[in-house]
């Protein structure tokens, strides 16, 4: 009888530690590798993770540095940063170009890092065809000289009409984003800049280029995920949707950025139930698979190519959100994230929507049967960047004194 | 008689030296304040900055800072990092004069101040923050996180405010 009951709970047990729901993933216990730091400190998560093969990872450090690291030492094997670029003559040979005759652009380096003495911010990057895309945008401050329509439109907003009204007449100094796309090499040698100038054609569709959110690239154009432009929302727990029709992606030609493709609306997706906060903070990803590139909407993902849903978000309960993911042939690997509202929020939980988190998982989705195969808990606590391979989920842990790459090898029975 | 008396002792004790009575509780703010070398007759700005916010809202800071014309010794900076590794490399990089160390201001390097101060002035965000404080009434004057700030003098208006 004794043994029976022990036998009963170590099955209990066993279950608890990864759900079966059909078949036959098994999780390994995760494996933990220092984070080498003896060139570069991290000061906080990386921005951005993504493994580049089985043993390589890339991800944005201190919003300055692509950091290399290999995966099974924690090694640091390359960094690339801008600070070696002469900002000042970059802006004069891109931007000041562009509108030569309309605007100034005045670049500050005592401005451009923040407390130190970077050139810009380095946010996101995204690896194929073995070069890094790498997205980085400086703070300049822009004369609108002979401008009129965009000092106009400068003019109208909100926070500057209540210092006029508070104020009268000011001197006002406009800052804007200079947006760059650094191209390297696999080694992370520098072989094209590309700017990103504000575009006609997303201002026609009312959107606005949110590379640092999310971004893919292949030889020709660029992905962007977008955000609906100049919309008042009244808090950012308002629906997204609001009867405004929006894109949220856009496929821009990297020699011909004006005829850029607009794809994924809010009639093709389904963002109803996403409130502003839904859409600006839960992940939205590119990620290529062997069908072709994949886009996360944080709910569902969808092929680039053909609109295709390769996961569609029924399955999924209603407060979890995908934070990354593996398409299998016949399963989708994926990480989520469940949130629920906090029971005594202060008041600058409410401003800025902050919610808790009530659990991470691991869950593998059967694409032939349509049902969960099996969900694996993780940790609650982690706070993290996570990306997944075709064998592996990897993350960055911390501890007191040093930071972890965290590997959980997967595999089927 | 020596009862009378030891009672009337007591009573003196609990009424007028006030040792049973309960301590006034003073704020987290209150206490870290309390130890550094601040003018704590006025009223004392404080800014929380994360070294990791947008570059807007460091710009924003420096800008604040650099407008405001404030003694040294009424302003305290506390600067999230949770490493002394952090600290160090960050130390080594920072070219904002304001925060280097040699500057002699009252600059503190700790998350757990940073963010225990964030939660009493209500701006429990990981966010780079302008806060003023009345050290003698241990209350909080003003609070915002430096993006919400649109003009400075939101900041000194509240500094010569009277608690």
């Amino acid at each position: 009888m004794m043994k029976q009951r022990f036998l009963l709970l170590f099955v209990i047990c066993f279950l608890g530690a990864c759900t079966r729901e059909a078949s036959s993933y098994q999780f390994d216990k995760p494996v933990k590798v220092k984070v080498d730091e003896s060139t570069i400190v991290l000061t906080g998560f990386p921005a951005r993770l993504q493994a580049l093969n089985d043993s390589t990872a890339g991800m944005i450090v201190n919003q300055r540095y692509l950091s290399l690291y290999d995966l099974n030492s924690g090694k640091n094997i390359l960094n690339f940063s801008a600070d070696k670029i002469d900002f000042d003559s970059l802006l004069q040979a891109t931007y000041q170009q562009h509108y030569a005759g309309q605007r100034n652009y005045l670049y500050d380096s005592s401005a451009a890092g923040g407390l130190t003495n970077g050139s810009c911010q380095l946010h996101s990057f995204y690896f194929a065809d073995n070069k890094f895309y790498i997205y980085a945008n400086a703070e300049v401050e822009v004369q609108y000289i002979n401008d009129s329509a965009k000092l106009a439109g400068s003019m109208k907003d909100p926070k500057v009409q209540a210092v006029q009204q508070q104020y009268g007449n000011a001197e006002f100094h406009f800052m804007e984003f200079a947006e760059f796309m650094f191209v390297t090499d696999e080694h992370l040698r520098l072989q094209k800049i590309i700017p990103s100038y504000p575009s006609k054609s997303l201002d026609l569709h009312q959107a606005t280029a949110m590379y640092q959110l999310a971004f893919a690239a292949d030889e020709g154009s660029l992905y962007s995920f977008l955000i609906p432009k100049g919309d008042a929302y009244q808090d950012m727990r308002s629906p997204i949707d609001a009867g405004n029709q929006f894109y949220s992606v856009a496929k821009i030609p990297q020699n011909n950025p004006e005829s850029a493709e607009f794809l994924f609306s809010n009639k093709d997706v389904d963002y109803k139930d996403f409130s502003v906060k839904d859409y600006y903070s839960n992940t939205h990803l590119f990620k290529n698979s062997k069908s072709g590139l994949c886009f996360l909407t944080g709910k569902e993902i969808y092929l680039v190519g053909n609109g295709k849903p390769v996961f569609a978000k029924g399955p999924l309960p209603e407060d979890e959100w995908i934070n990354s993911f593996f398409d299998h042939d016949n399963h989708i690997v994926m990480t989520t994230t469940a949130i629920g509202k906090k029971k005594n929020p202060s008041k600058m939980d409410v401003a800025y929507a902050v919610d808790s988190v009530t659990s991470r998982k691991i869950r593998v989705y059967d694409k032939t049967r349509k049902s969960w195969t099996c969900t694996h808990e993780l940790p609650l606590s982690l706070n993290t960047e996570f990306d997944i391979t075709r064998d592996k989920v990897i993350y960055l842990e911390k501890d007191k004194d040093n930071y972890y790459f965290t590997s959980i090898l997967y595999h089927e029975d | 008689m020596k009862i009378k008396a030891a009672m009337l002792a007591l009573a003196f004790v609990s009424a007028g030296c006030g040792n049973s009575a309960p301590k006034k509780k003073y704020s987290f703010i209150h206490g870290i304040v309390d130890f550094l070398p601040i003018d704590k007759s006025a009223n004392i700005l404080i800014y929380t900055i994360n070294p990791n916010d947008c570059i807007s809202c460091l710009n924003g800071f420096k800008d604040y800072n650099g407008q405001l014309y404030h003694s040294a010794n009424l302003c305290l900076y506390v600067i999230s990092v949770e490493r002394e590794v952090e600290r160090k490399a960050l130390e080594k990089k920072i070219t904002y004069l304001d925060l280097r160390p040699q500057k002699n201001k009252s600059v503190i390097w700790n998350k757990n101040v940073f963010d225990s101060i964030n939660y009493c002035t209500k701006t429990n965000l990981p966010l780079t923050t302008a806060a003023v404080y009345n050290f003698q009434h241990d209350s909080v004057l003003f609070a915002k996180p430096v993006r919400e700030i649109t003009d400075v003098r939101e900041i000194s208006e509240a500094l010569s405010k009277k608690p």
